[in-house]
């Protein structure tokens, strides 16, 4: 039902502003939500990998920091933007495995482990800024390394966003149709049981939080290596945990979490979008654009509101597994 | 032999502590090693000042006082079962209130500053309304309410800084509070205030209510097992707001601290700079209390010793600011990590029973 709402309100939405602006504006709109989308679904869509085996990382917002600057540090060092992404993805699956053995083995509370690493990160990536550029808060990326995306009509498409439409895909077939998949699951749902059928409960949560490492690491070199060109301490600002409330609205399901993902996006990019309104003008001179920066933590409020209730969720979610 | 076990019991706490401690220290000694720095003199030089220093301890127990509200706020959460990490956006707004109701209005002087108090703790409790609702009527997951409730309040402070409260003569801050609500400090030329006896008094009725009311008994009955709870009748949905909006109203008081609280500044700076991560702290404080509010005020003392320690840090070693963050942390992932010591005790058990099958037993004595 809620589905259906928020895809009427769209097309919706699409529709007036062809009316008013004709096609490319809402062309160009739907591309910047595209670009804005890929460092939250690639996040979401890892969480809900981890999440199925019982794992809440609440740490995404640390992990992102950390592999944004690794991956500008590793472009640099190998020269190449690619390499980057690369070095953004094993970073974050790096840090996530640290986490990962925190809350398995050392079965540490889930949600206090991961705050802590969120301080971690900002602490972190704030000393590394330092003591690798010399550049207190933020570096510029060289404009070399930066990926370089596919130019439109109505403005630029970023490969990483084809790469986080398509995503669900891979999550879906690895979830639902491998061993591994239905192994986690069983994890996620009764780990005591899964224990005593012989599967190994900490290695396969300890795999699936590296899996959704890897993919927020991904996110937070997309946001400095492609998007935004940046390394700085508030560039991922909150992304972590929007994706962890687009976790919360799909119930667990990636396609959901995509779409969850594009609704916040297109907010953000209207936030954008209406500053440079004529309208705006008077409101914008008089420090508005705060007012308007607002606008997608607010429907993301709103996205938390039409969530489903616990029950799609695993059983184990958020407890350390012990044996009795 | 009963009373010793037990006093150990009651210390385990205490020793987590001091190996989280420990451990962090340890872990960002090897990082400023790692960097180039010499680990030994930065520490012992960085706590040397904010704790050994006339002004480092008086500028640690300024910074510990808003600090020991937000700690409450979680930490009053935590006991009720709840992870509410709107400390920091609730801070924001309740600044932003305090400088509003302090700078705007004329008032007479006996009655400006306790309304403004009163303005920042009911700013405090409407900020964290919407999070206690959304839980308590559609389990919507604290963290993420919260969070975004932060947001919001940073850009609506941001916008309160930009322009609605800007000072037309200095543009890199707001007004300045009026002196009729300003607190003075208690020794001229310190940022110490009164409002540390307040917030030492606060905890001691945090501890007075969560473990000698029947209401405190009830919080912590939702805490440990909300379906329990409601089985024996007790309300958990109006706990849940009730923790909520108490943590809320604590958190508005550590707003009213930062700004009306804090001479020689009685305003915010135009980055925000004294409030961003207040809220969040008050995690670290709490969890490194162990979650009682006994333990507060002293935890809330040694973060606001690293905090204070950053100028110094800066100034002596050129290291960042927010070195702070990352010693705080290693420290709270290391406490997340359950009874550490107690694992040392049952690793050590385990090597003497080792120790003790493999020497052997004196003639005739076999085994126990």
């Amino acid at each position: 039902m809620s589905r259906l709402v928020a895809a009427v309100a769209v097309l919706a939405g699409a529709a007036a502003l062809t009316l008013l602006r004709g096609p490319t504006a809402t062309a160009s709109l739907a591309l910047m939500a595209l670009a804005a989308m890929v460092p939250i679904a690639l996040p979401a869509i890892g969480e809900v990998v981890n999440q199925k085996g019982g794992v809440f990382n609440i740490g995404l917002e640390g992990i992102m920091l950390i592999a944004s600057v690794a991956a500008v540090y590793a472009a640099e060092q190998g020269g190449n933007g690619l390499v980057g992404l690369g070095g953004g993805l094993v970073s974050g699956a790096a840090v996530a495995l640290l986490f990962g053995l925190a809350v398995t083995y050392g079965r540490a509370n889930q949600t206090i482990a991961g705050l802590g690493l969120n301080f971690f990160g900002i602490g972190a990536v704030a000393f590394l800024i330092f003591e690798i550029w010399g550049a207190p808060g933020f570096h510029r990326v060289p404009e070399a390394l930066r990926i370089q995306p596919l130019a439109t009509p109505a403005g630029l498409l970023r490969w990483l966003s084809v790469a986080a439409v398509l995503m669900p895909v891979l999550a879906v077939g690895l979830l639902q149709h491998t061993p591994f998949g239905l192994r986690l699951r069983a994890v996620g749902h009764n780990a005591l049981v899964s224990d005593v059928s012989g599967i190994e409960v900490y290695r396969l949560r300890l795999a699936a939080c590296v899996l959704g490492g890897a993919l927020a690491g991904l996110g937070g070199a997309y946001m400095s290596l492609d998007w935004i060109g940046l390394a700085s301490i508030d560039l991922i600002a909150g992304r972590g945990f929007v994706a962890l409330a687009c976790v919360v609205f799909s119930g667990l399901n990636p396609w959901r979490a995509v779409a969850a993902a594009f609704v916040f996006s297109v907010f953000n990019a209207l936030g954008l979008w209406l500053q440079v309104e004529p309208w705006a003008r008077p409101l914008m001179a008089r420090g508005g654009s705060a007012l308007f920066l607002m606008l997608p933590y607010a429907s993301v409020l709103a996205l938390l509101v039409a969530s489903p209730a616990r029950e799609a969720f695993p059983r184990e979610i958020g407890r350390p597994y012990e044996r009795p | 032999m009963t009373a010793l076990r037990r006093g150990a019991r009651r210390a385990e706490p205490v020793w987590d502590v001091a190996f989280a401690l420990a451990g962090a220290l340890a872990i960002a000694a090897v990082v400023l090693r790692a960097a180039g720095y010499p680990p030994l003199a930065v520490l012992r030089g960085a706590f040397g000042f904010s704790l050994f220093t006339a002004h480092g301890i008086t500028t640690t127990l300024a910074f510990a006082t808003p600090l020991i509200f937000t700690g409450l706020c979680f930490l009053i959460g935590v006991r009720a079962g709840i992870f509410n990490v709107g400390a920091e956006g609730v801070v924001m707004v309740s600044a932003g209130a305090s400088v509003a109701f302090g700078a705007l209005l004329a008032l007479p002087a006996p009655v400006h500053l306790p309304l403004t108090l009163v303005v920042a703790i009911a700013v405090g409790v409407l900020w964290m309304l919407p999070s206690a609702l959304l839980k308590a009527h559609r389990q919507v997951h604290e963290v993420l309410s919260t969070i975004m409730l932060n947001w919001i309040a940073i850009f609506l402070v941001a916008f309160l800084i930009a322009y609605p409260l800007r000072d037309r003569d200095f543009p890199a801050r707001t007004v300045l509070i009026l002196p009729s609500s300003r607190l003075d400090p208690l020794f001229p030329g310190t940022s110490l205030t009164v409002m540390l006896a307040a917030g030492i008094l606060l905890c001691l009725a945090a501890y007075v209510l969560l473990y000698h009311t029947p209401t405190g008994l009830h919080l912590r009955a939702t805490g440990a097992d909300p379906a329990a709870a409601h089985a024996i009748g007790i309300d958990v949905r109006r706990l849940t707001m009730l923790a909520f909006l108490l943590g809320g109203a604590v958190a508005g008081v550590a707003g009213f601290t930062l700004t009306a609280g804090f001479p020689p500044y009685w305003n915010i700076d135009e980055h925000m700079q004294s409030l961003l991560r207040m809220g969040f702290l008050g995690i670290v404080v709490s969890a490194m209390a162990r979650n009682h509010p006994l333990g507060c005020v002293l935890s809330a003392i040694v973060v606001a010793a690293v905090l204070t320690s950053r100028s110094y840090l800066q100034l002596a070693h050129g290291i960042v600011y927010e070195f702070a963050e990352l010693l705080a942390g290693i420290v709270v992932i290391l406490l997340a990590l359950p009874g550490i010591s107690r694992d040392i005790a049952r690793w050590r058990a385990k090597q003497a029973a080792r120790h003790r099958a493999l020497t052997p037993s004196p003639a005739g004595v076999r085994g126990r």
